[in-house]
């Protein structure tokens, strides 16, 4: 398996870090076959004008985060536009100090598309789509670029789309600010340009602001920002794309929000969201949310403290331990098995020797010996990690090839190698998290 | 617009790549390293 230098490079050294790269992980993916056919279902019924949302709940360093991104490349690949964003004590779904509108900043920061993974694909999706539009124009009207017929064409077919989204709540000013996107393309007016995109970034903090510079007095807030989503959804669809699909991680930072009422609100916001994807009311989108079990399951603060979600959520009468319904709006990952652990060495090592241009010299034995030591430490059945084995697993590559002179099947037997040691304090047994007297 | 015409290129090669081969961070497109001499051996130069 040939892989470029720049992606090995990036899953090598994310990996060693204990982050899920963002780039490269067809590469290395192993089992979740399940869950990923469940999320891909999902995938089509949004591209026919559904909407859907899901949880993935698993503990830390289970896998959410990377299937999370296992999930952006594979839809960004089916033409969808991918938003993700981290939440943070600064980055809530709702807050009185702008952290609702914070996440969408970090979500329209964040819009990648299959030829711009990196993110900042915002302009490029605006450009593209009004170019194409005029392609579009050229090819069925057969008129020279340079008539006032020919733009007078382009502008219909833009005004079709735009018209469109002036049903929506906030449509007619998500529709104002295209229009002003498109005459200033159209002029050639990069200043303007970059004051619309500005605005789509959610950018400006005053209304005197915002009509100063572009003439409207509205902007995107913290009550605000997903009907604005909502909007970014159907618009995408128009503009040639298959939907939109938000994946929002470490939803643990609304359950450490110390304040019960800014959490209920938080929940609230989520609610809404849930409750519009499944009744129709969004359209294009698809929401993913990552959590821990007990920022989901906890009743005093995690998600099911929010009756009307706990009700919604919870498994019902027939869910029961190893019988898994993958249809339920909560994914709950189990452990990978030795086997996948193990196809998940025998890649890394591959990508390894590829990066640092070596033969690999690890052998199965000495990965099968080196899965056998991992699980084999004491409480590994419950608290192994797949991102502690990973680090483990490279920081051995790395030390076999700075030091070549070491047999690697003694090395592993030894007791020199050190396993990775966890310093963070999420990594806390649920039972010592937090007490109170 | 030099972006939207990176973006078209990246598309078409990104079967071939898998991966995209032009970044376009500010004015101008860049061909990643990477790729130059598969991208060479392409169009025959």
């Amino acid at each position: 398996m040939k892989i470029p230098k720049r992606i090995a490079s990036a899953v090598i050294n994310s990996l060693k870090g204990g982050v899920v790269p963002r780039i490269g992980l067809p590469y290395i993916t192993v089992g979740r076959e399940t869950e990923i056919d469940a999320l891909l279902h999902d995938v089509d019924i949004i591209q026919d004008g559904g909407a859907s949302f899901r949880f993935i709940v698993g503990r830390y360093g289970s896998g959410k985060s990377f299937l999370l991104q296992t999930i952006r490349s594979h839809v960004m690949d089916r033409n969808f536009v991918v938003a993700d964003a981290d939440l943070s004590p600064e980055r809530r779904l709702q807050g009185s100090k702008g952290q609702g509108l914070a996440t969408y900043k970090e979500l329209i920061r964040n819009m990648s598309t299959k030829t711009r993974p990196d993110g900042g694909a915002l302009t490029l999706i605006l450009d593209r789509w009004i170019s194409s539009v005029q392609t579009e124009t050229a090819s069925e009207s057969g008129l020279s670029p340079d008539t006032p017929e020919f733009e007078k064409a382009v502008e219909k077919k833009i005004y079709d789309v735009i018209g469109a989204l002036n049903e929506l709540v906030h449509g007619f000013d998500f529709a104002k600010l295209l229009t002003l996107y498109y005459r200033s393309y159209i002029n050639n007016d990069e200043e303007m340009k970059a004051k619309a995109v500005k605005w789509f970034r959610g950018e400006y903090s005053t209304k005197t602001e915002a009509k100063q510079e572009l003439g409207i007095n509205i902007l995107i807030s913290d009550d605000d920002w997903y009907e604005y989503i909502k909007l970014f959804a159907v618009f995408l669809k128009k503009a040639g794309y298959n939907g939109l699909i938000i994946l929002i991680d470490e939803l643990v930072n609304i359950y450490k929000v110390p304040n019960s009422i800014t959490r209920q609100y938080n929940y609230e916001k989520i609610l809404t969201m849930y409750n519009d994807t499944l009744q129709g009311k969004a359209k294009y989108l698809g929401i993913i949310m990552g959590g821990t079990p007990q920022c989901i399951e906890d009743t005093r603060r995690g998600v099911y403290s929010y009756e009307a979600l706990r009700s919604r959520l919870a498994e019902g009468r027939f869910g029961r331990e190893g019988v898994r319904d993958m249809l339920a709006p909560v994914i709950r990952l189990t452990p990978l098995t030795y086997e996948e652990m193990l196809v998940l060495t025998e890649k890394l090592a591959d990508i390894h020797a590829q990066l640092f241009g070596y033969e690999q010299v690890i052998t199965q034995e000495d990965m099968i010996k080196f899965i056998q030591l991992e699980f084999g430490r004491i409480g590994s059945d419950s608290h192994i990690t797949p991102r502690e084995v990973i680090r483990d697993f490279i920081e051995l590559l790395d030390i076999v090839y700075q030091n070549p002179q070491i047999n690697i099947s003694e090395f592993i037997a030894s007791d020199e190698m050190s396993h990775a040691s966890s310093v963070d304090e999420s990594d806390v047994d649920e039972e010592f998290a937090e007490f109170e007297l | 617009m030099t972006s939207v015409i990176a973006d078209s290129v990246n598309e078409k090669l990104f079967d071939t790549f898998g991966d995209t081969v032009l970044l376009f961070d500010g004015d101008t497109p860049e061909i990643i390293e990477d790729y130059l001499e598969e991208l060479k051996s392409i169009v025959n130069i």
